[in-house]
């Protein structure tokens, strides 16, 4: 059933495959007992109690896994401005052809560099959140981290800034989707 | 020397629920077993991350069962009580008993 594999995906973001397979079949034979309307209420309250236990038991682990993806994302983000500055520095002529001259007006002009750019950033965020979810080996717990991690970033900048700055909902659902990712092999099992 | 494992209220009584159930203890039958005994709903979040600790503590060892369409094609996970279980969940109730030896508590006789 459709319904029974897409809740054993959902709950093994929190905890190992095997056990969240059984678990909803538990909750399938209560939900079949009780016709029907427990089954969706108590997969979001285990998921819940199995996200709040992991930051109980398992803190290092978690904050190892948030470490894992800054650094992670550091790291994407020296690359792509190493090779750019080296880019520039050594084939100035070939780099700014493609990517348009810092003195124009509208820079970067070449939509293929910005598209270039964005879908860098784009799959590094999704590797960030693989990152987490690999190291933590929980997926949901370390997103939630993440999440948290960015909310007080979010809320030091406003802080410093003294306005508001938009907040990086992308950054948090890119991440997600990349933790989410990492389990796609639950998903088969499920 | 190690030190003894010492059980929460609620991990005692999951510890009991299994011995009780013998060779059908599981998920819905522990959940059950604990609401009739104590007439306490118990949140299925709370037994399963009791259940996962207990595992992982090295005081219940799980098996899987054959899957069966009432359950959606999904196997039973059985508990079995091991014998650090056993030992831990003895001494929990030893120490109960002794700090009720000498008090007069409502509705216990042997207090």
């Amino acid at each position: 059933m459709l319904k029974l594999r897409i809740a054993a995906w959902i709950l093994s973001l929190a905890t190992d495959p095997d056990r969240a397979a059984t678990t909803v079949g538990d909750f399938s034979e209560e939900a079949a007992a009780h016709r029907g309307g427990r089954f969706w209420g108590q997969l979001a309250r285990t998921l819940g109690a199995h996200i709040t236990h992991d930051f109980m038991s398992t803190p290092g682990r978690l904050l190892l896994g948030l470490l894992s993806g800054l650094a992670f994302g550091v790291a994407a983000y020296a690359v792509i401005l190493f090779a750019s500055i080296n880019l520039s520095l050594r084939w100035g002529q070939f780099y700014y052809s493609i990517v348009g001259y810092p003195q124009a007006k509208s820079f970067p002009a070449a939509p293929g560099f910005q598209y270039f750019v964005i879908a860098y950033v784009i799959t590094a965020l999704i590797a960030v959140g693989q990152c987490i979810a690999r190291v933590s080996r929980r997926p949901l717990a370390s997103w939630v981290l993440w999440n948290g991690f960015c909310t007080l970033l979010w809320a030091a900048l406003a802080l410093a800034s003294g306005s508001l700055p938009r907040y990086p909902y992308e950054t948090v659902l890119l991440v997600l989707l990349g933790a989410i990712w990492e389990r796609r092999r639950a998903l088969k099992t499920a | 020397m190690s030190s003894p494992v010492t059980l929460g209220e609620f991990e005692q009584l999951v510890l009991l629920a299994i011995l009780r159930l013998g060779d059908n203890a599981y998920g819905v039958t522990i959940r059950r077993e604990i609401s009739k005994r104590t007439a306490r709903e118990t949140t299925p979040g709370a037994l399963y991350t009791t259940l996962d600790r207990l595992e992982d503590k090295g005081l219940l060892r799980s098996s899987m069962g054959d899957p069966t369409p009432e359950r959606g094609g999904r196997a039973k996970r059985y508990f079995e009580v091991t014998g650090a279980g056993v030992k831990a969940v003895a001494q929990s109730q030893k120490n109960y008993q002794r700090m009720l030896q000498g008090l007069r508590l409502p509705g216990l006789s042997n207090a």
